[in-house]
């Protein structure tokens, strides 16, 4: 460490090393690369099924004892993924475009509904452009058995990404989950992961009674405190994060407004055409 | 063992500990401890990053250019942290998800850079990697605790790892079911660790700054 080295050792050093760590890093990276993209697919696809699968939290148990991964993949393999247009037409066939269900349940991932309300808001497309995609989780009669829908929205440091899922009469939440990829702050914002308080969303109406499309509320403290007499459309805030909790409120406003024509549609209407 | 080498392991943990003595990685020690497993996940990725950077860094030691050398710690470190990014997403996701941006923090982290240049820079790998588990453990043992007084008073339970959560505060003294008790939002907030931080920080000087003045040297 004592001896001086000349100029052109320090640069030669510094090549070689650069070298060497950006080739350990891009090795490892791309060895890597296929198991990483594996399971960032199972956990998108598991995101998606726990919001289906949420089961009311019992006090003090944790989410792992209620969920079985790979029941819950299994379960994603049975689920009927279906693409709809602002009107909420079905839209499946022609995106779908001959893809066999494999590959439809990876590239159902790759669209993208934030990005896409962000072009038809910069006027880069068309509201008919629009393709918003869909989870029907089918009974074994057939019948429907829940919705999922993707929720896109801005948190207090960044985007919140997540998934909501309705009960087969498109009115009550059967559960909701977050993603990951959240940047909300450990402790407080980030708590809104957490299973206890995602569960508070179950059994909540979105519309209003007087039908009006009316989604969920996260209100600062407690409903029972705040709005003792509509509590069925609302949950309680997470304390020190009022910003990341109206963040959820304005989010679920907006996506339930995008997928309004899908969820005003009787459900009997929505009777499978295959 | 000698006493030379066992000193090395025990020091950090007394008269020479990185956050209570040295007040370094103070930021890290403020934002991922409101909780218990997120702190001893910290402790464990620190103390694996200080140790290989360690190794890594006392291997070329006579090879980096003096002038350079603080860079040249830089890119290890920050190489190992991607790595073990990676690494982590690959084989274990569920551990990676929970740990988030914590993994990243690790480069800011300046216990480890602290070690690779007073400590690795000068002395034998094997030193250094023992230097690695010791200030490694002591940060980690210290945010733990850290974490499990802010787990206990801002949420009422403690998450053990592999036992999920353990609720401390019986349902009935809360408040809202007629008792008189509720959480401490404090201890959730960052300012609660600086507060418990700096009671650490009294009761080590208590116990090891009145046979080791050296402790208070600036």
């Amino acid at each position: 460490m004592s001896q001086q080295h000349n100029n052109t050792y320090t640069v030669g050093f510094v090549a070689v090393m650069s070298i060497v760590c950006a080739l350990i890093l891009s090795v490892t990276s791309s060895a890597l690369k296929k198991r990483i993209d594996q399971n960032v697919l199972e956990a998108t696809q598991l995101d998606v099924m726990s919001s289906a699968f949420a089961l009311k939290a019992d006090q003090g148990k944790s989410e792992e004892e209620f969920v079985k991964k790979d029941e819950l993949l299994a379960q994603f393999a049975n689920t009927k993924i279906v693409i709809l247009d602002y009107q909420g037409k079905d839209l499946t066939d022609k995106v779908r475009n001959g893809a066999s269900d494999e590959v439809f349940a990876k590239d159902v991932f790759k669209i993208n509904p934030r990005k896409q309300e962000k072009e038809l808001k910069a006027g880069k497309i068309e509201e008919k452009d629009l393709e918003l995609p869909l989870f029907v989780l089918n009974k074994e009669d057939g019948s429907v058995d829940s919705y999922t829908l993707p929720i896109w929205g801005k948190g207090l440091w960044g985007d919140i990404n997540g998934y909501l899922s309705l009960e087969a009469d498109k009115k009550t939440v059967r559960g909701i989950t977050f993603l990951s990829d959240h940047k909300e702050t450990p402790g407080l914002g980030a708590e809104m992961t957490k299973f206890g308080w995602r569960s508070q969303f179950i059994g909540k109406q979105i519309f209003n009674n007087d039908g009006k499309l009316k989604p969920v509320g996260v209100v600062k403290g407690r409903v029972a405190d705040v709005k003792p007499n509509s509590q069925e459309f609302y949950v309680d805030g997470l304390a020190g994060s009022t910003l990341t909790c109206n963040g959820i409120t304005a989010m679920l406003d907006n996506c339930l407004e995008i997928y309004k024509p899908f969820l005003e549609a009787k459900p009997a209407s929505e009777k499978k055409e295959d | 063992m000698s006493s030379d080498t066992s000193r090395i392991l025990t020091d950090p943990f007394a008269v020479k500990n990185p956050l209570t003595v040295q007040v370094l990685g103070i930021c890290s020690a403020l934002a991922v401890t409101s909780q218990l497993e997120p702190s001893l996940i910290m402790g464990l990725s620190v103390t694996a990053v200080i140790c290989v950077g360690n190794v890594v860094v006392s291997l070329i030691r006579k090879m980096i250019p003096n002038k350079i050398r603080i860079i040249a710690e830089m890119v290890v470190v920050a190489s190992l942290v991607i790595l073990v990014d990676l690494v982590l997403k690959a084989f274990l996701p569920d551990v990676s998800k929970k740990l988030s941006v914590f993994v990243g923090l690790i480069i800011t982290n300046c216990i480890v850079l602290g070690r690779l240049e007073a400590f690795a820079m000068g002395n034998k790998p094997v030193d250094s990697f023992l230097d690695g588990i010791g200030n490694g453990f002591a940060y980690g043992f210290i945010i733990t605790i850290i974490g499990a007084i802010r787990e206990i008073f801002g949420a009422g339970s403690l998450t053990i790892p592999g036992m999920g959560k353990v609720k401390l505060i019986p349902e009935s003294w809360y408040e809202i079911n007629g008792g008189w008790y509720s959480d401490n939002v404090m201890m959730v907030l960052p300012p609660a660790a600086f507060v418990i931080l700096g009671l650490l920080i009294w009761i080590q000087r208590e116990i090891w700054g009145r046979k080791h003045p050296e402790m208070f040297e600036d």
